[in-house]
């Protein structure tokens, strides 16, 4: 059984995210790239499958700043291999189609039963990844998946989605099967410093050139901006004493609390 | 003349909310493209939700065993074959999550423009053009897609349902299932519930909901603590504390989780991410604290605050021992 799991530099979105006025583009400079949280998933729903039944869990990313870190903590976890695909470019908040064309390229020399990635990323304006992966390769498609139980003997997986609501649904696929991963059965798990360093050190992670893949974007994205303040929300100003007693004041005015 | 569709959403056999939206976003965009609005519909047997779709001008449908659930894989191929015989000028897919992925294969399998994550889509004259929102809300896009046909995800909440619940007759086109269904390597198994052995937060008149500003799993004692100061409150999230196995997925509160409607909901270090909006926007009065004053929460809270939740939560917590519960 292989399993690839493809993971995407992304700008963290707990820090400030800047625009250029001038531009309308995002400011590189400000960009702290983080590995997409739900790839993070795909990589522990990746390992929990290694440790149930063996299987080869081989991860990728682009070499953005950071992709070479991460791949070192996915070994570290316990991945099998790490593949840096060298492109050469700056972080685009629109790459996410090109980027399926490169990684279907580089699936042809790949085994693959498993495909995972992360369902959806906060910068996927042109779709998402996993899903035109799998239109490129004509692989079928499972999305928001919360488990995924592949059975090596009749070459399926069975797959569990989550709806919201508390609402499920499972469904069984024959592989080889692209899946976007919502959440892990389990937390991702703890890679310790030192384990990624020795990772690190240890060489064990590949770069690959692709070459550029013919690209015709459809689509244009014409500016960035800030979201345009509406009404909001009447702020409280104050010592935390004053805004805690003024606000219990209000929700005593609206009968949530007793006088 | 390319009509404009929206791509019926079911749960369960039912056209869901986000349905009812997108035609009331489809509406807008046909009569400024001067074409008519048409829904299309993938189910088992399309003739008994037709009527329900009535805001149309009319119904595309095909029925397919196949199609009663969302197979994504099945709908894609029971998609292409609807826009290779009648193609639109656009088709408007809601991002829920037994639809998501779906509008990247139809496009992608056929090169189709894709605009996703969108707030609004309009017509600027022949072009259509989409606002997506990126990275938790902080960033808003314009984006411009030309030719077609155009394909636009868009998020739930963005239009209003209420005008769109229209009951009716409407003229059905009926398309015949492509043979590709029966080749199909995805199959629907079963619905699960999620086991509600814990409180449920859908019931509860006042939430105590903590994010990320919580910063460790320890600190959400301080939350209990809060919540113990109210009647019928419970500790609610967003999704990355119950994704670290802090909360249990039944606290969950957002287009994964819960949709929740509380007297009163306050947004503890918070974000607030459109995904998570979803799920709390309709509470009766919300309450935001976080460090962030550009925090996207504030937009939709009625009263903020700027403040560490951990500095400020102790304080709430000691002005609130003062008075007496009184939400029953």
């Amino acid at each position: 059984m292989d399993v690839v799991v493809l993971m995407k530099m992304v700008p963290d979105a707990a820090q400030k995210i800047e625009v250029d006025a001038a531009s309308g583009q995002l400011k590189a400079s400000t960009l702290n790239l983080i590995p997409f949280e739900s790839d993070e998933h795909a990589l522990e729903e990746a390992l929990l499958i290694k440790e149930r039944t063996g299987a080869t869990v081989t991860v990728v990313t682009t070499d953005l700043p950071g992709g070479d870190v991460a791949l070192w903590t996915a070994l570290a976890k316990g991945a099998t291999h790490a593949l840096l695909v060298t492109r050469g470019r700056p972080y685009e908040p629109r790459s996410t189609g090109e980027l399926a064309r490169i990684y279907a390229k580089l699936l042809e020399t790949i085994p693959h039963d498993l495909v995972l990635t992360g369902a959806q990323a906060p910068d996927d304006v042109e779709g998402e990844l996993g899903a035109l992966l799998a239109a490129q390769l004509g692989l079928p498609y499972i999305s928001v998946a919360v488990a995924v139980r592949p059975d090596e003997g009749t070459h399926s997986a069975e797959v569990t989605t989550e709806l919201g609501g508390g609402l499920r649904s499972v469904y069984e696929s024959a592989l080889p099967l692209v899946v976007g991963i919502q959440t892990s059965e389990t937390p991702p798990r703890y890679a310790p410093f030192l384990q990624i360093r020795a990772a690190q050190r240890s060489k064990r992670t590949r770069s690959v050139a692709v070459e550029p893949v013919p690209f015709d974007p459809k689509v244009e994205v014409v500016a960035l901006h800030k979201p345009v303040a509406g009404k909001g929300a009447t702020m409280l100003e104050g010592s935390p004493e004053e805004v805690a007693g003024r606000l219990v004041e209000i929700l005593a005015e609206k009968e949530l609390v007793g006088g | 003349m390319a009509d404009v569709y929206v791509l019926a959403d079911l749960e369960r056999g039912r056209p869901t909310d986000l349905t009812f939206e997108l035609l009331t976003a489809g509406r807008a965009l046909a009569s400024d493209l001067h074409v008519p609005l048409k829904a299309v519909l993938l189910t088992n047997e399309a003739g008994l939700i037709a009527p329900s779709l009535g805001f149309a001008d009319g119904v595309v449908a095909m029925s397919h065993s196949s199609l009663e659930h969302r197979n994504l894989e099945a709908w894609s191929r029971a998609l292409l074959k609807i826009l290779d015989e009648k193609p639109p000028k656009v088709l408007l897919i809601g991002i829920s999550n037994g639809l998501l992925g779906l509008p990247s294969l139809v496009a992608g399998a056929r090169g189709l423009p894709l605009i996703s994550l969108c707030r609004s889509v309009t017509a600027h004259g022949e072009e259509i053009v989409g606002d997506p929102v990126l990275f938790g809300g902080k960033i808003e896009a314009e984006v411009h897609a030309k030719g077609g046909p155009v394909v636009v995800a868009v998020r739930p909440g963005s239009y209003s349902a209420e005008p769109a619940r229209v009951q009716r007759t409407v003229p059905v086109e009926n398309v015949e299932p492509p043979e590709a269904l029966e080749t199909r390597r995805v199959h629907f198994k079963r619905y699960a519930d999620l086991e509600q052995t814990d409180v449920d937060i859908t019931h509860c008149d006042v939430l105590i909901s903590i994010g990320r500003g919580i910063q460790s799993q320890e600190n959400i004692r301080i939350a209990e603590e809060l919540s113990g100061l109210f009647r019928n409150a419970a500790v609610s999230s967003s999704r990355p504390l119950v994704d670290q196995g802090w909360l249990p997925r039944t606290r969950q509160v957002g287009r994964s989780g819960m949709t929740v409607k509380p007297r009163l909901y306050l947004a503890l270090g918070i974000s607030g991410a459109p995904e998570h909006i979803e799920g709390m926007k309709s509470s009766e009065t919300i309450v935001a604290v976080n460090t962030d004053p550009k925090a996207p929460v504030f937009e939709y809270a009625h009263y903020g605050v700027v403040a560490d939740i951990l500095t400020f939560m102790p304080r709430l917590a000691e002005q609130l021992r003062k008075r007496k519960p009184v939400v029953a």
